[in-house]
């Protein structure tokens, strides 16, 4: 007889696979708040400085250095706050946003390496403190637009050039938050989506594209023809269409079908139609048509 | 609602970048020779997408994303003119995988797609993939096939053209 104790040691193991595999999913964090750091899509503390076309959607700002260097070939489709009031304020709130994604529990122990890993919502580290990514990091929200995924790199995030993050499972990188102990460096031509909250410097080299913001609480950001746009969440809520019941509407009727070709049937009809109104109407025509009389 | 993938391959999406968001004001498919202009399109009382008012144009479901933006952004056209002439999109179905179509925007920037898969549905059908798909930049692109039913008013089909967001440019 087999001993059910024997089978015992299972069951941690198909625990561990069902929560690898993503069938079983826990409870992720709630969101990091960004209070008046949202309207920001660059931040920094000892000045921002650009070459190249780059282009900014969202605000910028520096503060207590608002120096800016290299501005003239940036398109910002947003507001330059410089070191104003606006600034400063978003400077203090991005010291919370920090502390909170710095503070987050549970952690989850991850290799320093992310690219070609599929990550569900989560809080992660590495032991050596540091992050990168070469080829491709999969965020997978397992179904919810409102999935948190929080990096604590306790020194350095480094991106490799063309690097990438795909977001599947209705994530978004508005929910997605990179804290940096020191610096991170977006590598050439490589994308970048989330939240980065660096307490030093924030490099972005030639080509690098940024689906989120960039802040650093101290040190510079560095730009070099970039794309950074502020993700918000909101958005996404406006785009689900409601208006009807099953909250997606039927196909539209693009079609008005072939014209109508006059069948042979429908011209003689009207041939008929017409010579009836002609013998009706026509008083040579009504003579003529007068039946004759009988022959006997 | 049954639906027929005639391809479905999925382009890599590692040359997404970010677009900013404006109203659409022309398409533009350079395969077909199509340069329309953007109509915005809601919902009829029964509950479908809209279309434009003539054949010539194309309409934007304007209670979804716009294109360029995370979300699905919808545009339908006709296929053919109440008078039996060919409608804005009566050769879509002959985009392929791979191919480019573009939105200018009424800012002047230039948002490109890339085709990425075509679908079939059923004229009734209500796609929450066509409409609501969510984890990336789509722009879809809609309009009639199959058989003209008389007494529905309706071809029997749907085409879909699905297409994701590759870059945007400024003019």
């Amino acid at each position: 007889m087999i001993r059910i104790s024997s089978f015992l040691w299972v069951v941690p193991l198909i625990a561990l696979f069902l929560i690898s595999a993503g069938f079983v999913k826990a409870a992720g964090p709630t969101t990091v708040g960004l209070s008046t750091t949202t309207s920001f899509a660059v931040l920094a503390g000892s000045g921002i400085t650009n070459t190249g076309p780059t282009t900014i959607n969202g605000d910028v700002g520096s503060y207590p250095t608002a120096t800016q260097t290299g501005f003239g070939s940036v398109t910002l489709n947003g507001t330059n706050h410089n070191g104003d009031s606006v600034t400063q304020g978003a400077k203090t709130d991005l010291v919370t946003a920090y502390n909170d994604a710095a503070g987050r529990t549970p952690v989850t122990t991850i290799p320093t390496e992310l690219g070609g890993s599929t990550l569900v919502p989560g809080v992660y580290t590495s032991a050596a403190g540091t992050f990168g990514i070469t080829g491709t990091l999969t965020l997978n929200g397992q179904g919810d637009p409102n999935a948190v995924f929080i990096f604590q790199a306790a020194s350095t995030l480094i991106t490799a050039s063309s690097s990438n993050i795909v977001l599947t499972g209705s994530a978004r990188s508005c929910n997605i938050f990179w804290q940096v102990g020191s610096s991170a460096t977006l590598g050439t031509s490589s994308t970048l989506r989330g939240n980065v909250f660096a307490l030093t410097s924030i490099t972005a080299t030639t080509g690098a594209v940024i689906d989120g913001r960039l802040l650093a609480r101290n040190g510079a950001v560095t730009l070099d023809t970039n794309t950074i746009t502020k993700s918000t969440c909101a958005a996404v809520t406006t785009t689900t269409p409601t208006s009807t019941a099953s909250g997606t509407p039927t196909l539209p009727n693009t079609g008005h079908g072939p014209s109508l070709p006059v069948s042979p049937l429908a011209a003689l009809s009207l041939v008929i139609l017409a010579g009836t109104l002609y013998r009706r109407f026509n008083p040579r025509s009504q003579v003529s048509s007068k039946p004759t009389a009988s022959r006997h | 609602m049954g639906s027929k993938a005639i391809t479905g391959e999925i382009l890599s999406q590692a040359a997404q970048t970010s677009a900013p968001s404006s109203s659409p004001a022309r398409l533009l498919i350079p395969k077909l020779r199509i340069e329309a202009k953007v109509q915005q399109v809601g919902l009829t009382p029964a509950g479908a997408m809209d279309v434009p008012t003539n054949s010539v144009e194309v309409g934007w479901f304007k209670e979804g994303s716009a294109p360029g933006e995370t979300g699905s952004a919808v545009i339908d056209g006709h296929l053919d003119a109440r008078d039996g002439t060919a409608g804005v999109f009566q050769s879509l179905g002959s985009l392929q995988v791979g191919d480019k179509v573009q939105i200018s925007d009424s800012a002047g920037a230039i948002s490109s797609f890339v085709v990425w898969q075509k679908k079939e549905y059923d004229w009734d059908a209500r796609p929450p993939e066509v409409f609501n798909k969510n984890d990336g930049k789509y722009l879809n692109l809609i309009t009639c096939t199959g058989v003209w039913n008389v007494g529905k008013q309706s071809y029997g089909k749907r085409l879909v053209v699905f297409t994701t967001f590759e870059k945007t440019s400024v003019n």
